[in-house]
């Protein structure tokens, strides 16, 4: 009897074993047959993971706090004047909830910044990312290729280019055409588009800008400025010029200068008989100002019926290193539901 | 009773083992046969706009309507291009936005330029839209200057449109064979007479070059020539079909839908050979004296069945480059292969392709 107890434990046992090696061989075998399929699948996945956070939706309560991947570092970044009120709205946030992720908005070390220098900080390595106002050239593209990375533009807002005479100026609005005309100097006097006998001052932002490079490009259709333009350095200058002399006109990024007392802005028009404001009606007039403002058309410039908008982007470059991840975590803080809020208060057309 | 108690220990134990190995293999099968159904859904996701065999996958399982449709992006989208397009835009996005609230797809014009298919696939390239429409093919110049900016345009095709002339009500003509139609805007006939009608100069209009439909008219039917220096350039269909209905001798063409219900003007058969005339209007014609009360309807027929020697199809262009506005344009691709999208492609003028 106890033999046969111990025979039977025995055999108890090894069958036991049996089982759990047999298990353990045929998980093993499936395993290892597809386990090359099975791992480069999830290994696939995240890695796509990066972008793919740029193309899946924002779930309606995603705030800044959710945004995974953020790297921790200072960061040097630059750019586009344009974006000047989305990093003020923005940047203190971020730090608050991020402060291991530090950003530098970082001036070219001679001239005035922008989006074109900002690229070109971007492709000498000076900037981790940066922000810009038009899409990259060609040209951009290909240097970017020459130092063996690419570079993405990742849209994250709309913009309205506005533009502004003096606050006497008595002119219902002007078409595209009226615009190309002043600003290529085929036209010189006011009283040609049904204004005073005044000489048409035009300002204009000196060409690295990204708002004048667009303006040149879809608004002058790449025609030159013509000399009379009268350059300047920024547009605190220039809205102080504008201000000033009475036959002046100058154009820029929609929020930041439509709220300003010293200046007019004109509605714009693809023809003259729908001419479009870039300011909710009614018109607050100069005198009510500072204490009330005239607020942006947001509408208009999201249904594309007021006629010169354009997308912001973040300019990210891919070369697989921190400054890549750099770029990618801002382009997607800002893409989140409290970014995109953000960009709304700061004036820009949300797209999200 | 030992042997008896043993064998039954044995018998046990084997089944136990079996039914182990079994319920293990059972669930490693499940899990791995899930993994290859996700390989599956990454595969035809990957490829179902490439290839044609795919296609017809996807074509036995698209959705019935807008709202069955998986995946919609939410956000606001700019789109643009083809002038052709904007029956569609009248017919079917307006349904697309009413229905799918969460996916706000805007036309946008280009800023100075008259807008248009190239103008649109321009405004694509500078990354101004998520997606465009187009009433030609891209070019090889287009898709280089995607290859430089490291992405890459792909066209998926929604449906079929023909391209109807148009001429005066007056004007007494049977119809135009093809090469008489490349004579007449290459220059080389300048005289109704030529023709067989009335001894009148004619007066050809065209859109200006941006348009796809300018571009596909010269490569197809004047086979890249020049247009002659007689061309008359006009900035819109509007503006060309009120000219054409006070100019006796003019001519003109365009996006069938645009033109064979309108008043003012007669769309004219048109064929290969002189005694295959296939007309753009379902026979018998409605002449211009009882219109608008009743307006000639298109001729679907000869455009799927491409008897009507002049058809294309139109496209949606996607940008691919991993971002949403990839996305976007393949829903908004999807969106219109849908039974509903069809059916309002159908209605807005132009012949289903599903």
């Amino acid at each position: 009897m106890i033999m046969f107890q111990k025979n039977e434990n025995s055999i108890l046992v090894i069958t036991l074993l049996i089982t759990l090696g047999l298990v353990t061989g045929v998980y093993w075998w499936i395993a290892h047959t597809h386990n090359i399929n099975i791992s480069s699948y999830i290994n696939a996945s995240s890695e796509n993971k990066e972008q793919n956070l740029l193309k899946t939706n924002s779930s309606p309560n995603n705030t800044l706090d959710r945004v995974s991947d953020v790297p921790t570092g200072l960061f040097s970044y630059g750019g586009s004047t344009t974006w000047a009120p989305i990093r003020t709205k923005t940047e203190r946030k971020i730090e608050t909830i991020f402060p291991k992720y530090e950003l530098r908005y970082t001036n070219p070390a001679t001239g005035s910044p922008g989006s074109g220098v900002g690229i070109k900080m971007l492709l000498n390595n000076e900037l981790a990312f940066s922000q810009s106002s038009r899409s990259l050239k060609e040209k951009e593209y290909q240097q970017a290729q020459r130092r063996g990375f690419t570079l993405t533009e990742i849209p994250v807002a709309i913009d309205g280019i506005a533009v502004v005479v003096h606050p006497n100026l008595d002119l219902p609005g002007l078409t595209l055409d009226n615009l190309r005309n002043i600003y290529t100097g085929k036209i010189t006097n006011w009283e040609e588009l049904g204004g005073p006998n005044l000489e048409i001052i035009p300002y204009s932002k000196k060409n690295e800008g990204g708002t004048v490079e667009f303006f040149k490009k879809n608004v002058l259709l790449q025609e030159d400025f013509s000399n009379n333009i009268q350059e300047i350095e920024t547009t605190t200058q220039a809205l102080r010029n504008v201000s000033r002399n009475e036959g002046s006109i100058f154009y820029a990024s929609a929020p930041e200068i439509i709220g300003q007392c010293g200046v007019k802005p004109l509605p714009i028009g693809r023809v003259s008989d729908r001419l479009i404001p870039p300011y909710k009606e009614p018109f607050v007039s100069l005198s009510q100002c500072p204490q009330k403002r005239n607020q942006l058309n947001l509408k208009a410039f999201k249904n594309d019926e007021y006629p010169m908008t354009r997308r912001l982007f973040v300019i990210v470059k891919q070369n697989g290193q921190i400054d890549e991840q750099a770029g990618l975590a801002y382009a997607k803080l800002l893409l989140t539901q409290e970014g995109q809020k953000l960009i709304s208060e700061a004036g820009f057309v949300r797209i999200r | 009773m030992s042997r008896k108690n043993e064998t039954t220990i044995l018998v046990l134990s084997l089944l136990i083992t079996l039914g182990l190995v079994g319920s293990g293999l059972w669930a490693v099968n499940r899990s791995w046969l899930n993994i290859g159904k996700i390989f599956n859904n990454i595969n035809r996701e990957n490829n179902y706009s490439a290839a044609s065999p795919n296609q017809s996958i996807k074509g036995l399982t698209r959705s019935s309507n807008f709202q069955s449709v998986q995946n919609i992006q939410t956000g606001r989208f700019r789109y643009g291009g083809s002038t052709t397009w904007a029956p569609i835009r009248r017919d079917v996005d307006a349904v697309i936005k009413k229905e799918l609230p969460q996916f706000q797809i805007i036309y946008t014009d280009p800023i100075g330029y008259p807008p248009g298919s190239g103008t649109g696939i321009q405004m694509l390239l500078q990354n101004q839209l998520a997606f465009s429409q187009s009433s030609r093919s891209l070019k090889e110049s287009e898709y280089l200057q995607a290859q430089i900016r490291g992405l890459k345009l792909k066209e998926i095709p929604v449906a079929v449109d023909g391209i109807a002339i148009a001429v005066n009500p007056n004007l007494n003509i049977s119809g135009l064979t093809l090469s008489q139609i490349k004579d007449i805007y290459t220059g080389k006939i300048s005289n109704w007479q030529d023709l067989g009608g009335p001894n009148l100069r004619i007066i050809p209009y065209s859109r200006k070059n941006q348009g796809g439909t300018v571009e596909f008219f010269v490569n197809h039917v004047l086979q890249s020539e020049n247009f002659g220096s007689n061309i008359q350039p006009i900035n819109t269909t509007t503006e060309a079909l009120r000219k054409l209905s006070k100019n006796e001798g003019g001519i003109y063409y365009a996006s069938a839908p645009e033109v064979v219900g309108q008043c003012g003007v007669k769309a004219l058969p048109i064929g290969k050979t002189f005694e295959q005339l296939i007309p753009p209007y379902q026979e018998p014609y409605i002449p211009s004296s009882e219109c608008p009360q009743k307006r000639n309807k298109l001729n679907e027929v000869a455009f799927s069945e491409a008897r009507y020697p002049i058809t294309r199809r139109l496209f949606v262009i996607v940008k691919q480059n991993g971002q949403i506005d990839e996305e976007v344009g393949e829903t908004y691709a999807r969106l219109l292969l849908t039974a509903q999208g069809q059916e309002l492609i159908a209605k807005a003028g132009f012949v289903r392709i599903r």
